[in-house]
């Protein structure tokens, strides 16, 4: 099959930059693991920034760009960060008039409400259910433009000539066949890759490997050490508890009733950003003031019934289901567990990648917007707004490129992708691969997580490089191809381990502290000689290969950052 | 030692041959583990063979619908623990063609939901912000809008059963959505010229579709709201 653009993806990211390739007169078709309405995007709970000023009309769009810039702890990229920002007000009103279901002010207009790191308040939400209510409006555009489909399909790689996008390789994961699909343009809209770490908040697909696909194929990663930690997941589960919940008015409590955040952030509090307020958890719990060494509470009983009722009833129903709690009655017992994948495709602030009709949008992409803290409530905004952008780069990009795509080429690679697949499920070595899974995961969670520390990092490492080790030697249960999880997993697990191996070797190299990026050794920030975005592109023999790039900031000038 | 463990059965269908067979699988107790856990157990340490739908694991993204305990449920929403003793019977989505063990042909069910022209297409937009709707006129559509197309709704309604053409409930509740929401311009126009009406006559009220229902979405009562506002209409005219 051809098309002019293939979307890689359809969450938010995905099917915003497919409306918009349609939109700009390309043939335009979505592969995706999962159907569109299943992907992560769905689970966002807590609300998307825009300066609408409802609420507080003194807001702006650089009172946004400046709390996002400061939130990141000066690593995001200023004039992406205006971009984003500045389109923020009219991509809310484009998706209102599409239908989003937005929460309304008691005069009918679009409710907003604080959040983590916002000096105003404008994070525009649904209830507690963000996400689904905005990936809907999207899904059902995507349905009245007629976007084409092929649901349950994994890339599993890119191919590219002369620097120039050719198409790529999938597999159906429902027949297990391999297919090659020419394409002039390609965007990537392959989400995070927070299933690398154990404790994740993300959906169980979030294991990164559209990002995986994108480095094997040469295209460079940037600041991937970054990874967000968010402070309220649930006990056990690690189902996020949103933002939105403090936003609200909620409490944290040690187990001596303290509201420890008094010591970490006097002024904002509980609405410090997140990596401040994962990182005093962490301490309370490490200090011994945690309940059963392991959380603390999220308190949210003063609000009321009525009011917990009307703004967050998604949140009393994972409560009652995943915990047994009534946050009515009960506070719930939270902990710190990775988030959001603030690293990713390196690309330009047109989401273009260093290869021609490759882009990247969304949370699989790094332009970078969150540089190393993002703000709750933009990475929704970041997949709309960014979404747009690559698809109608890609159409315009599409229009002026004559050339037919290499068809023979197309054909080798997906000969050589064949023989990969069946060398894998014949391998007859004594591994699991869910076994690597898990230590992988465990490692990462344990030694690569809030705190860092070189000698655990160390550690961590020389796990990834015997895992990688291991993994020439698992076996499979059957050799079928039909949805077959292991196999699926198994592929999965090829880019998890280069994921995890590009975070830990960024995370021991950067010797300071910076937003999400805690080095126990290095606890301070250190402009002089890390204020630089991280590159990483694959090695000849599979190792990361570091170097850097510049940070943007022409507009406003590093300053400590305090809450 | 013998080790608590539980015992589940999960109905196997071969994809090659569509033959049905029954595995059995024994699940250590861990506190906490939910049906969706335990089928990646099997999965990761018993029998990489077994297929079912994931994603989010926490009750929002409808991948996990089946039958547990003969009951349609969402697999990551069940403890394992909160079931009764003995052994745990996972099954298919009944009524959908099997693509493998668990995993079962979900497009019938999407089609009709596309089918109702589930968008927004309004001509006048506001010049400048949004369009202003209240906190009342939303509650029009704050239960349709919580659908997570899990498609638990579509496999218990009898009808869907009788006809194949029958839309079914979440289709409809969709429907209900796109007439009621104050905002858009075909609203209830869209839903007599499009839609056509006939299945809404068709509902028997049987209501298993809003009993099973994981999100509160209550299509039963939703299709009811557009029977009595077709009827309102007929009387009017
Ligand atoms: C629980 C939770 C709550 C959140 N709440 C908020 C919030 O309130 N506000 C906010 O701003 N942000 C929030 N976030 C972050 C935000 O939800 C995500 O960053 C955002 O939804 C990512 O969207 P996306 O389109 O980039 O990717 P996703 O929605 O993750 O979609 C990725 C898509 O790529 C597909 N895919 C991946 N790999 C492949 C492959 N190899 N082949 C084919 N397809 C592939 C998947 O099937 C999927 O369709 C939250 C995140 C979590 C975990
Ligand atoms: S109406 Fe309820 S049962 Fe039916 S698909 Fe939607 S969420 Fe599932
Ligand atoms: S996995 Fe998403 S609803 Fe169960």
């Amino acid at each position: 099959m051809n098309y002019d653009v293939i979307v890689v993806g359809s969450g938010l990211a995905g099917l915003r930059a497919a409306i918009a390739a349609i939109h700009g007169g390309a043939s335009t078709a979505v592969l995706s693991m999962v159907y569109a309405v299943r992907s992560h995007s769905v689970a966002a709970q807590g609300g998307i920034n825009a300066a609408l000023g409802n609420v507080d009309p003194e807001d702006n769009w650089k009172n946004h760009a400046f709390d996002t810039v400061k939130g990141s702890d000066y690593l995001a990229d200023q004039k992406a960060v205006c971009r984003m920002t500045e389109a923020a007000i009219p991509t809310i009103y484009e998706m209102e008039h599409w239908g989003t279901a937005f929460s309304r002010l008691p005069d009918g207009r679009i409710a907003q409400r604080p959040f983590g790191g916002a000096g105003k308040q404008r994070t525009c939400y649904a209830e507690d259910r963000t996400g689904h209510i905005l990936l809907y409006t999207l899904f059902q555009q995507s349905v009245r433009n007629k976007a084409v489909f092929y649901d349950e399909w994994m890339v599993i790689d890119l191919v590219i000539e002369d620097n120039k996008c050719v198409g790529l390789i999938a597999m159906d994961m429902n027949s297990g066949e391999l297919k090659s699909f020419g394409a002039k343009a390609v965007i990537f809209a392959t989400g995070g890759a927070g299933r690398v770490y154990g404790a994740s908040t993300n959906a169980l697909i979030c294991t990164g490997s559209g990002i995986g696909v994108a480095y094997r194929a040469g295209i460079p990663l940037k600041d991937m050490e970054f990874v967000q930690f968010h402070p309220t997941t649930l006990f056990g589960t690690n189902i996020l508890i949103t933002e939105g919940a403090r936003g609200e008015g909620g409490y944290l409590y040690n187990r001596l009733g303290e509201r420890f955040m008094k010591r970490y952030a006097s002024e904002k509090m509980e609405l410090a950003p997140r990596d401040i307020v994962a990182r005093a958890i962490r301490t309370e719990v490490l200090e011994g003031r945690g309940f059963e060494n392991a959380y603390v509470h999220l308190d949210l009983r003063h609000i009321g019934e009525e009011k917990l009722n009307e703004r967050l009833p998604g949140i009393r129903e994972i409560g009652l289901k995943f915990a047994g709690k009534d946050i009515v009655s009960d506070p719930l017992p939270i902990q710190p567990g990775q988030h959001y994948t603030m690293g990713g495709i390196d690309c330009d602030i047109d989401g273009k990648t260093k290869v021609d009709g490759v882009y990247a949008a969304g949370e699989c992409a790094c332009v970078s917007v969150h540089g190393a803290n993002r703000l709750g409530g933009n990475s929704l905004l970041e997949t709309i707004v960014f979404g747009k952008i690559a698809g109608d780069h890609a159409a315009d990009y599409i229009a002026s490129r004559k050339d037919a795509v290499n068809q023979s080429l197309l054909k080798n690679k997906l000969d050589a992708k064949e023989k990969f697949v069946s060398d894998l499920q014949s391998s007859k070595g004594k591994e699991k691969v869910g076994v690597l899974r898990e230590k992988l995961r465990s490692t990462m969670i344990r030694n690569v997580g809030v705190f860092r520390k070189l000698d655990e990092m160390k550690e961590a490492d020389k796990t990834i490089t015997e895992l990688k080790e291991r993994y020439t030697k698992i076996s499979f249960t059957h050799p079928s191809r039909k949805f077959n999880l292991e196999l699926l997993t198994a592929m999965e697990m090829e880019t998890m381990l280069e994921i995890g191996h590009v975070i830990t070797e960024g995370a021991i190299r950067r010797t300071e502290s910076r937003g999400g990026h805690y080095r126990v050794d290095y606890p301070e920030r250190d402009d002089e000689n890390w204020l630089k975005h991280t590159i990483c592109t694959q090695g000849e023999n599979g190792e990361p290969v570091f170097s850097d790039s510049e940070v943007d900031i022409s507009i406003w000038e590093p300053k400590e950052r305090k809450y | 030692m013998a080790e608590k463990t539980y015992e589940i059965r999960i109905t196997r269908q071969d994809p090659d041959t569509g033959e049905k067979t029954k595995s059995f699988y024994q699940i250590p107790v861990i506190p906490g583990m939910t049906v969706l856990e335990a089928l990646w157990y099997i999965v990761d340490r018993i029998d990489g063979s077994l297929s079912f739908r994931y994603s989010c694991r926490g009750g929002v993204c409808g991948s996990c619908s089946m039958q547990i305990n003969r009951e349609v449920q969402l697999a990551c929403q069940v403890q394992l623990s909160m079931l009764p003793q003995g052994t745990i019977i996972i099954e298919p989505l009944p009524r959908l063609s099997v693509i493998k063990d668990l995993v079962v042909d979900m497009k019938p069910f999407m089609n009709k939901y596309n089918s109702v022209q589930p968008f927004f297409a309004n001509k006048k937009l506001p010049q400048q912000g949004e369009m202003v709707q209240s906190a009342e006129q939303r509650t029009d559509i704050e239960d349709s809008v919580k659908c997570i197309m899990c498609g638990a709704c579509y496999v218990v309604c009898p009808l869907v059963y009788k006809d194949a053409d029958f839309m079914g409930p979440a289709a409809m509740a969709a429907a209900q959505r796109f007439a009621f929401d104050s905002r858009n311009e075909q609203g209830k126009q869209r839903l007599v010229e499009v839609n056509g009406l006939g299945d809404f006559h068709g509902c028997l009220k049987v209501g298993k579709c809003s009993h099973v229902c994981p999100k509160g979405v209550d299509p039963a009562r939703r299709i009811e709201e557009i029977r009595e506002y077709v009827e309102a209409l007929s009387k009017n005219n």
